[in-house]
């Protein structure tokens, strides 16, 4: 599976992004919004994790660029903060899949990714 | 006329022009040391990033079985700096910010480990007082139960800043047990701490036996505040009583808090008591106990505030005719 994953803190883009490689996907990393958005819209995503905040374009930004696309339905998952739980709610009306609140598990992230694996 | 010698001009401007220069070249200079600092740190962050992420995804069992991290000969030679120890403090500070599991456990251990808790240690030493809370910050965030005294040291601090970072230590990794220094706080608790710590509570699994009986009796009006405010939130009518003797309590926002609280744990009896109460308030507390007799919404609350509409000071008077259009508004939709 290809995976884009957006996140602004670079050692917690590259953590997660090591994960996700020993589970066998490969793993396109952006450390801002814009970045994430043209690594989205030149390459063929299978899914999208994304930050909510991020420098230049947030992760709601991104989220609505990957829902304009029509042709393949691509999971996103949100990692948020704590006391964001508005803008989760936000995102899940712009099409989230799903959500991970920090501090969160790298193992629970990888479960969740092979969810939509499994699903797929 | 007064005139200046042309020779002062000239100084003067010579003067005004070193100035300029020197601040120029202490502007240049700084950046460049600034941009040098940030490189550098960017190079060892650079280093050590794909080691430390391998460590943070160690598995538990594995770690178990070693008792502590591989660390390569070149990280332990990068490490030997204390300039690379404060940025791998950083960015473990940072992690663990956002990791837990078996990922916060390896955080943890990894700092034990590097034994950055003496950095820690040596922040709580410095006069600053943002370097003390980066201190407390780190510590509590790496779960030193050891240095656990190392932070209540400061929950009765002079300065308000690290006071309420050190509480708020207490509370974000110790829940409901780090409240132990509302038995010895002398300071009040502010509307903002006390949000702060409800907010971090909510997070947290309750407990039964928070000693939220005793917090109730504190001479401090800003504990008894916080306790009334827990009992609101749990709906611990166990503290019933106490929370009727809050009524008469000489600080007025603990009288209001009380007759708050009352609304969230009472039944309809509690009608009485407040209307009792009601003679001898503030216009904040009356305004308080109009607005848990709405709440009720019983006959005897609503003919009260009906009275009171017509009879009370104005600001009373706008509240209860609030309270009885919004009574007026819920009843017509049912």
């Amino acid at each position: 599976m290809k995976i884009l994953i957006a996140e602004d803190e670079p050692l917690m883009l590259k953590t997660l992004a090591l994960r996700l490689r020993k589970d066998g996907h490969e793993v396109i990393t952006a450390a801002d919004g814009r970045q994430a958005t043209d690594y989205f819209l030149n390459a063929d995503m299978d899914m999208v994790i994304t930050d909510i905040m991020m420098p230049f374009a947030s992760g709601l930004e991104l989220l609505e660029i990957v829902r304009r696309r029509k042709d393949k339905k691509i999971p996103v998952i949100v990692l948020s903060a704590m006391g964001q739980e508005n803008v989760v709610i936000e995102a899940f009306k712009l099409g989230a899949d799903d959500y991970i609140t920090k501090p969160f598990s790298p193992v629970e992230l990888s479960m969740r990714v092979r969810r939509f694996t499994s699903a797929a | 006329m007064y005139t200046i010698r042309p020779q002062y001009l000239f100084y003067l401007t010579l003067c005004f022009i070193v100035v300029i220069i020197t601040l120029i070249i202490c502007t240049i200079g700084m950046t460049v040391q600034k941009k040098r600092r940030l490189l550098r740190k960017d190079k060892i962050a650079g280093q050590v990033s794909e080691w430390l992420a391998e460590t943070v995804l160690e598995d538990d069992r594995d770690a178990a079985v070693k008792g502590a991290f591989n660390i390569p000969g070149n990280i332990q030679v990068i490490l030997r700096k204390k300039k690379a120890l404060d940025i791998v403090l950083d960015e473990l500070i940072l992690l663990r910010k956002s990791f837990n599991g078996s990922a916060g456990y390896n955080l943890e251990k990894l700092y034990r480990q590097l034994q950055l808790n003496k950095l820690s240690l040596r922040k709580l030493q410095s006069r600053r007082w943002h370097i003390k809370i980066k201190g407390i910050q780190e510590l509590a965030s790496m779960k030193q139960e050891q240095h656990l005294n190392n932070i209540t040291q400061y929950i009765n601090h002079s300065n308000q800043y690290i006071r309420t970072e050190a509480q708020t230590a207490l509370v974000r990794y110790w829940g409901y047990e780090g409240l132990q220094f509302l038995d010895f706080t002398d300071y009040p608790v502010t509307e903002w701490q006390q949000l702060n710590l409800m907010h971090l509570l909510l997070q947290q699994p309750a407990i039964n036996d928070a000693p939220i009986g005793k917090w109730l009796n504190s001479s401090n009006a800003s504990v008894v505040q916080f306790a009334l405010k827990l009992v609101a939130e749990e709906r611990d009518s166990r503290h019933y009583e106490a929370v009727i003797q809050c009524l008469g309590h000489p600080n007025e926002g603990v009288n209001v808090q009380a007759v708050l609280c009352l609304g969230q744990i009472a039944d309809t009896s509690i009608i009485k008591t407040l209307i009792v109460h009601y003679k001898n308030a503030n216009e904040m507390m009356r305004i308080a106990i109009v607005n848990v007799l709405e709440k009720t919404g019983t006959s005897r609350g609503l003919s009260f505030i009906r009275k009171k509409s017509t009879t009370d000071s104005e600001v009373v008077k706008l509240a209860c005719l609030k309270h009885l259009q919004q009574h007026s508004i819920t009843t017509r939709a049912m």
